[in-house]
């Protein structure tokens, strides 16, 4: 690939990356996304910090989802393992060209390019980080303020006495509202009823590493 | 079927499924921990099956490795395929093996369990089961007959296999020089050779 014309906002990178492990970010990508949910609230559901998933899709950043997260991710989207994982690619590796752009709103944007067979580079992919607290497609069937008062109310009934997961919990909302719930709005909760003073949700880690909440 | 360790190194139960289902399709292809491992390129690890396969390291197998190991047991498969003669492996012979040969079909909880050694009863094949007597038990440290060891290989793997099914895989290991065979007029045994041996005491 010819070196490429930049502006100041701009950087080139070129380096090689596993290509099972590339395409499994982005196919957990596209169903993050189907199933409308931002990156930081799949990392919610993983029990991940909020950035986990950002950085597994930024192409710049090794992290990249273990076999245990893919175990999780299948029960997480409910969906079969090749929707989020190829069976085989003819390549063992990818040689990639990336372009990321800084915008000013702190998100970054990133134009992917895979070298082919032939020497030549073609758009892998392109896509801009979401700004924090944005929404994703699918609507929420219940307000930030409902959400909060089921979270109130399972408090009182004990609901936290045992951890819960952040699937758990996701999993309890849809069940009560009957359709999507915004996992963002379960973390808002919690902030809520911290400002209120007299209630409190701990924060701690279960067995495998993720954040469970409890009373 | 699993060999217990008192040290109980800890993963994950979906890690515990993938080295299981790999050391399964290993045995069946008859390749050795160290030649799968000197096929990774990957890793430049030259024990990495192996460490991944015991029980006293947290080892475990990244998709990079699967993916490359699913290229490997093809390769294998097919040249195994490809010089044999007819009945010598069974007719449902996989010979094209992807990373879903590794996961399970259905999501498994997400629980820690104790590392362990296993084998995948629904993955074995005769050979893989020839291979296993030979790298994990004594079974063969004494001379056995073609059907003493079926019915041992049914007793462990729950199997139904007959006989000539065992024949092939044992005379091949025979060419490889992991077991010694008595020949007619002799009755026909099996046991490990004294190479075999001295590495399964290791």
């Amino acid at each position: 690939m010819n070196k490429p014309e930049l502006t100041e906002n701009q950087t080139a990178h070129y380096f090689t990356v596993s290509s099972i492990d590339f395409e499994k970010s982005y196919k957990v990508m596209d169903m993050r996304i189907a199933k409308g949910f931002s990156d930081r609230e799949l990392s919610f559901l993983l029990g991940y910090h909020p950035l986990y998933v950002r950085d597994v899709e930024n192409p710049l950043h090794s992290k990249r989802y273990k076999a245990r997260d893919t175990n999780y991710l299948l029960h997480i989207f409910n969906c079969t393992l090749p929707e989020i994982l190829d069976d085989k690619l003819e390549e063992l590796t990818y040689k990639l060209f990336v372009v990321a752009t800084s915008n000013a709103d702190e998100t970054k944007s990133y134009e992917i390019f895979r070298e082919g067979p032939n020497g030549k580079s073609k758009l892998f992919r392109s896509f801009t980080e979401l700004p924090a607290f944005k929404a994703v497609g699918l609507k929420s069937v219940a307000s930030p303020i409902m959400v909060k008062d089921f979270i109130l109310d399972l408090l009182d009934e004990g609901y936290f006495s045992e951890p819960k997961t952040g699937l758990e919990l996701f999993r309890t909302c849809v069940e009560h509202f009957k359709g999507h719930v915004r996992p963002f709005f379960i973390t808002n909760a919690f902030k809520l009823i911290h400002k209120m003073g007299d209630r409190d949700i701990k924060v701690s880690k279960n067995e495998m590493k993720r954040f469970v909440y409890s009373e | 079927m699993a060999k217990e360790d008192h040290k109980k190194i800890i993963i994950t139960a979906i890690d515990q499924y993938i080295i299981d289902a790999v050391r399964s399709i290993r045995l069946n292809l008859d390749l050795s921990q160290k030649i799968l491992s000197a096929r990774l390129s990957s890793s430049g690890n030259t024990s990495k099956v192996g460490q991944a396969e015991s029980v006293a390291t947290n080892h475990k197998y990244t998709d990079a490795d699967l993916h490359e190991i699913a290229h490997i047991f093809t390769d294998e498969a097919m040249k195994i395929k490809h010089h044999s003669g007819a009945g010598e492996y069974p007719l449902d012979f996989q010979t094209e093996y992807t990373l879903h040969d590794f996961y399970p079909k259905e999501p498994l909880p997400d629980i820690l369990v104790v590392k362990s050694k296993n084998i995948m009863i629904s993955k074995i094949y005769p050979t893989g089961a020839v291979g296993y007597l030979i790298e994990e038990t004594d079974f063969l440290n004494d001379s056995r007959t073609t059907k003493e060891v079926t019915e041992e290989v049914n007793r462990l793997f729950e199997k139904k296999w007959k006989t000539t099914d065992l024949g092939s895989p044992l005379d091949r290991a025979v060419v490889k020089g992991d077991l010694i065979k008595t020949e007619p007029p002799l009755q026909v045994t099996y046991r490990k050779s004294s190479a075999k041996n001295a590495l399964a005491t290791e």
